[in-house]
C-alpha cells in the first residue's frame, strides 16, 4: 500500500469520525438521569438492603407505609391505607387499600404481603434479619398482621423498608418463588426479578444491569394519587468526579454522591439540596483485654476518656464540610431522643492527657483499623479522617499506628472483632432509634464488635430493654436520650461526625428530597 | 476404540512433526495447559488475601445472622475446605461451567458474554487505532530522525507510556465533554436509549447489521474517547518500537543500496525497511492489546463503560472469587491468543524461522 494511500485512509476515518460525533443524538422521552456510585446487587426486594438497591426499589414496589419526602419519623399509608397497634405494641393490623393495584392491574391482597413478607424472611438474604421476631398472618383477603412475642414498638418503622415491598405472589410463585420456611433453597426468583418487576409502584422495571444502569419506566397503571413525573429513570453508575462534571454540564439530572467541598462550586444551573446524613462516623476501643497488648489496655476506661477527651471534634467538624456537625451521640439528628449539640462532648487536652497517664499504655504501639483503599462516605475519606483522628491521639500520648486496608479486608477484620481501635460508620437499617440501642449495647451486634459483652453495663442494658419495650413517643425519646449519655460516659464508643448529605439537582427537577434510607425520592420527583 | 498402531503414530506425528500444523497444534495444548496453570495460580493467590467474601458481599445485621451467613457460605460452597472448593470449581471448568458470581448471583459465563463483547469493542478500535498511528509515527519519526517532527512524535509517545491511564482518562473527559462538548458523556448510548438488537454484543456492528444508523453514530460518539485513550499507551509503545526498529534497518547496506539505485523513499521504506522491522512491531503490538483488557479496567470505571473491566474491578472488590477467577480466565486466554497469532505471523513473516521448523 502507497503512502498516499495510507494518508487518505487515515483522512477518511478523521472525516468519518467528526461526523458522526457532531451528528445529532436521539430524541429521548422525557428522562430522569441520577448518577451515584452503585451500591446493588439485586432489585430482588427479598435480597437488596443497600442504598442503590433501597432507592430503586422504592420506585419499583410499595410497602404497607411509607415516608413521604425526607421525613423518617411518621408513617403514612402506602399498600396498606389503615393500621392499628395494640397497647403493648406486639400487634399491627394493617388493612389493604381496596383500590391498590399491581402494574398488571392485579388487585392487591393480604396473600401477596403475607407473600412477600415470609419470604423476605425465608430466603435468608442480606435484609432478612429485619423479620427476625416478627410473624406474619393474613386473617382475610384485606388484612395483614404483624405480631412480635415481646413489645416492638419499631415495626411501623420496619414496613417502610422497601426490602418489605409487596410483589405480586402469583407472578413471583410462577417464576420459581417461594416464601416456605427452606426458601433459602428453593426460592429461584432472583433472576427473574432482575428482568421484571412485580410490585405496585409509579415505575416499573425496563432493565437492570450489575455494573452500569437500570431503567425504569413510568407504570400507565399506577393506582395512586401521585403518578410518576417521568417517561423513564435511568439510574447510572458513575464515578463521583465525574457525577460532578456531568450534572453541571446538564447530562444528568440528579448527583448523589458529592461531597459537601465538590458542591460548593457546581454553578448556578443547579440546586444544590443539604441536609443531615443518616451515617454517623464514631471510634471505638477494643474491651477484648487479652486480644493484645494494647488491647490489654484500650479495656481500661481511663484509656477511654484519653481518647474522647483528646479528640478534636471542631476540626474534624471543618473537614467533614459544609453542614456536618460534631455527632453527639450515635443517634442521627433526626430520630427521635436525638442529642443535641448543647451534649457534644468537647475537647479537653489536659484531662486527656492525664487520663492516659493513668491508664498507663505508655510506650505501647496500638492499631487504628479502617476503610484504607480511597473509602468515602458522604464525601467523607475514611483515611483523611483516621489521619486527624492519630494526630489528635499522639498529642496526647498514643503511639498511634494506622491500619487501613480495603473494605474486602478491612471489614471482617471490624466485624469479627480484631481491630484495637476501629473507625467506622452506622448506616441505619431501619429508621427508629431502636436501630441503634439493639446495635450498639454490650452484647449487640457492635457491641460485640468492640469486644463489650452481655452485661458489661447494667445501666446501658436496662435502657436498652426499656427502649425496646416502651411504646409511649415521650417517654421513648427520653429513654434514647439518657441511654446516649450514659453510653457517653463509659461505651468505649466515641461519637465522631454526622456529615451533611447532598444531592445536586438540575433545576428542572422539583421536589428533590435526601432520605435516610432511600437516599432520593424517586417517586415524587417531577 | 482402539487406535491401530500406524494410527497412532499418525497422530502423535501430528503433534511432534516438524511444519506448520504441528506447531500449532502443539502450541494450543500449551495453551490449554497454561490455562489450567494460570487456574491454580489466581485461585491461590485469591485464597492469600486476608479478606472475607462473605463479609464483603453481607450487609452488616446479615453478616451478624449465623443462619443467613452458613446460607450464604453453603450457596457459593464457602463451607468446603479450600483444595476440594478448587477440585470442584475444576471439575466444573472441565464441564465448561465458570460457577455463580457472588456479586451478580448468576453463572459467570452469563457474566462475561455480557460484559465481554463492551470490553471487545472499545479494544478492538484501540488496537486499530494504536497499529495505524504508531506504525505511522514511529516511521515518520524515524525518517526525520533529529529534526522537528521526530522531536515531537518523542515527546508524544514518551508522554503517552508515562501517563497513568486513569489520569489521562479523566483529563480527556474533563476536556473533550466538559470544556469542549466535543465527546457525549458517559456509557454506551444516551441514558435510557435502546440498544440495538443483541447479535454480536458490539452496538456499532449490531446497529450496523440492523441497518439503523441513528443508533450506530450514537454508538460510535460514546466509543471513540475512551478507545482513543485507551489507545494513548500503546500509540506510545509501537511508535517507540518502530521507530527504533525502523532506525536500526535503515543503517544496513541493503538500504543504502536501494537508495542509491534511485528507489522512491516510500518504496524503500515499504520493500526493505517496514517488513524485516515488523517482526519486532508485531511483538509489542500483540502485547499491547492484550494489556489494553488490563487497562481497561481504569477507562471503563471514568466512562462508566459496562465492559470487563467494570466487572472485574466488582468482583476484586467484593472478593467475588468465581468472578475473579473469570475474568482471569479471560485475559489469560486473550494474552495466549495474542502471543500464538504472534509466533504464527513470525513464521508467516519471516522464512528462516519456517525453515526452521
Amino acid at each position: 500500500m502507497k503512502f498516499k494511500e495510507i494518508i487518505g485512509i487515515l483522512f477518511s476515518i478523521a472525516l468519518i469520525s467528526s461526523v458522526v460525533v457532531s451528528g445529532p443524538v436521539n430524541a429521548a422521552p422525557k428522562t430522569l438521569t441520577v448518577e451515584t456510585v452503585f451500591q446493588l446487587t439485586s432489585t430482588d426486594p427479598a435480597r437488596s438492603f443497600e442504598q442503590t438497591g433501597n432507592m430503586i426499589n422504592r420506585a419499583l414496589y410499595e410497602t404497607l407505609l411509607t415516608y413521604k419526602g425526607g421525613d423518617a419519623s411518621t408513617p403514612i399509608a402506602g399498600v396498606a391505607s389503615k393500621w392499628t397497634v395494640n397497647a403493648d405494641a406486639t400487634v399491627f393490623t394493617f388493612t389493604i387499600d381496596p383500590k391498590a393495584k399491581f402494574s398488571d392491574g392485579t388487585k392487591i391482597t393480604s396473600a401477596d404481603a403475607l407473600f412477600s413478607l415470609n419470604r423476605l424472611k425465608n430466603v435468608k438474604g442480606n435484609p432478612s434479619s429485619l423479620m427476625n421476631g416478627i410473624t406474619v398472618s393474613a386473617p382475610d383477603a384485606g388484612t395483614v398482621v404483624l405480631t412480635t412475642e415481646k413489645p416492638t414498638p419499631q415495626v411501623l418503622a420496619i414496613v417502610t423498608s422497601p426490602a418489605l415491598g409487596v410483589l405480586n405472589s402469583k407472578l413471583v410463585k410462577a417464576n420459581g418463588g417461594s416464601d416456605a420456611v427452606d426458601a433459602k433453597d428453593t426460592d429461584k426468583a432472583l433472576d427473574f426479578l432482575k428482568s421484571a418487576s412485580v410490585g405496585s409502584g409509579p415505575y416499573t422495571l425496563k432493565s437492570f444491569n450489575l455494573t452500569t444502569e437500570v431503567v425504569l419506566i413510568k407504570n400507565k397503571k399506577y393506582w395512586g394519587k401521585t403518578q410518576a413525573g417521568y417517561d423513564q429513570i435511568v439510574v447510572r453508575n458513575v464515578p463521583v468526579n465525574v457525577q460532578r462534571l456531568n450534572v453541571i454540564k446538564g447530562s444528568s439530572s440528579i448527583a448523589v454522591d458529592l461531597s459537601p467541598d465538590q458542591a460548593s462550586d457546581v454553578g448556578k444551573l443547579v440546586n444544590v439540596v443539604k441536609g443531615q446524613a443518616s451515617n454517623v462516623f464514631f471510634l471505638y476501643l477494643s474491651q477484648q483485654k487479652a486480644f493484645s497488648a494494647a488491647t490489654a489496655f484500650t479495656s481500661n476506661a481511663s484509656c477511654i476518656e484519653a481518647a474522647r477527651y483528646g479528640i478534636n471534634y471542631k476540626k474534624i467538624v471543618r473537614y467533614a464540610g459544609l453542614g456536618a456537625i460534631q455527632a453527639p451521640g450515635i443517634i442521627p439528628s433526626f430520630f427521635s431522643g436525638a442529642l443535641t449539640q448543647k451534649d457534644v462532648i468537647k475537647q479537653d487536652t489536659a484531662r486527656a492527657k492525664a487520663a492516659f497517664d493513668a491508664c498507663g499504655m505508655k510506650d505501647t504501639p496500638v492499631q487504628i483499623g479502617f476503610w484504607g483503599d480511597g473509602g468515602a462516605v458522604n464525601g467523607l475519606n475514611f483515611a483523611s479522617l483516621a489521619a486527624l483522628v492519630d494526630e489528635d491521639l499522639r498529642a496526647v500520648g498514643f503511639k498511634v499506628k494506622l491500619n487501613g486496608a480495603p473494605i474486602a479486608v478491612s471489614l471482617p477484620l471490624y466485624r469479627e472483632n480484631k481491630e484495637e481501635i476501629g473507625l467506622w460508620l452506622w448506616g441505619p437499617d431501619w429508621p427508629d432509634s431502636t436501630n441503634y440501642t439493639e446495635s450498639f449495647s454490650p452484647g449487640t451486634k457492635v457491641g460485640l464488635r468492640m469486644g463489650w459483652l452481655a452485661g458489661a453495663d447494667s445501666v446501658i442494658e436496662g435502657l436498652r430493654a426499656k427502649a425496646a419495650t416502651e411504646t409511649d413517643a415521650k417517654k421513648r425519646a427520653a429513654i434514647f436520650r439518657e441511654w446516649q449519655l450514659e453510653m457517653n460516659k463509659r461505651s468505649p464508643l466515641i461519637p465522631l461526625v454526622q456529615p451533611a448529605a447532598i444531592l445536586v439537582a438540575n433545576k428542572s427537577v422539583k421536589n428533590v428530597q435526601d432520605h435516610p434510607i432511600w437516599k432520593v425520592n424517586l417517586t415524587e420527583l417531577g | 476404540m482402539k487406535l491401530k498402531h500406524r494410527e497412532r503414530f499418525s497422530v502423535l506425528k501430528i503433534f511432534t512433526g516438524g511444519g506448520f500444523i504441528p506447531f500449532i497444534l502443539r502450541r494450543i495444548l500449551t495453551s490449554i495447559v497454561l490455562i489450567f496453570g494460570m487456574t491454580f495460580i489466581s485461585f491461590s493467590i485469591t485464597q492469600l488475601v486476608p479478606g472475607d467474601p462473605v463479609a464483603a458481599n453481607l450487609g452488616q445485621s446479615a453478616y451478624s445472622d449465623p443462619e443467613i451467613v452458613a446460607a450464604f457460605e453453603k450457596e457459593f460452597g464457602l463451607d468446603q475446605p479450600v483444595p476440594i472448593q478448587y477440585l470442584r470449581y475444576i471439575q466444573k471448568l472441565s464441564k465448561g461451567d465458570l460457577g455463580i458470581s457472588l456479586s451478580s448471583k448468576r453463572p459467570v459465563l452469563t457474566d462475561l458474554k455480557e460484559y465481554f463483547p463492551a470490553t471487545m469493542e472499545i479494544a478492538l478500535v484501540a488496537v486499530f487505532l494504536s497499529l495505524i498511528f504508531g506504525l505511522l509515527f514511529g516511521i515518520i519519526s524515524a525518517v526525520t530522525r533529529d529534526r522537528l517532527p521526530d522531536q515531537l512524535i518523542r515527546v508524544f509517545s514518551l508522554t503517552g507510556v508515562s501517563m497513568p491511564t486513569f489520569w489521562t482518562a479523566l483529563t480527556a473527559f474533563y476536556i473533550f465533554f466538559f470544556v469542549l462538548g466535543w465527546a457525549p458523556g458517559t456509557g454506551r448510548l444516551d441514558p435510557g436509549a435502546e440498544p440495538p438488537k443483541k447479535q454480536t454484543g458490539l452496538f456499532t456492528i449490531d446497529a450496523l447489521i440492523e441497518a439503523d444508523f441513528s443508533t450506530f453514530r450514537q454508538a460510535f460518539s460514546y466509543l471513540l474517547l475512551p478507545a482513543i485513550v485507551l489507545a494513548i499507551y500503546a500509540v506510545g509503545i509501537i511508535t517507540r518500537f518502530t521507530r527504533a526498529s525502523v532506525l536500526e534497518i535503515l543503517g544496513n547496506d541493503y538500504v543504502r543500496s536501494a537508495r542509491a539505485k534511485g528507489l522512491p523513499e516510500y518504496i524503500v521504506i515499504k520493500r526493505h525497511v517496514l517488513r524485516p522491522a515488523l517482526l519486532s512491531i508485531i511483538t509489542v503490538a500483540g502485547v499491547s492489546f492484550a494489556s489494553l483488557m488490563a487497562g481497561s479496567v481504569l477507562v471503563e470505571n471514568v466512562f462508566s463503560w459496562p465492559g470487563l473491566g467494570q466487572y472485574a474491578y466488582r468482583a476484586a472488590v467484593g472478593l467475588d472469587l468465581p468472578g475473579i477467577m473469570g475474568v482471569s480466565m479471560v485475559v489469560a486466554t486473550v494474552y495466549i491468543t495474542m502471543n500464538l497469532i504472534v509466533d504464527v505471523l513470525y513464521r508467516v513473516i519471516d522464512p528462516q524461522l519456517r525453515k526452521s521448523n
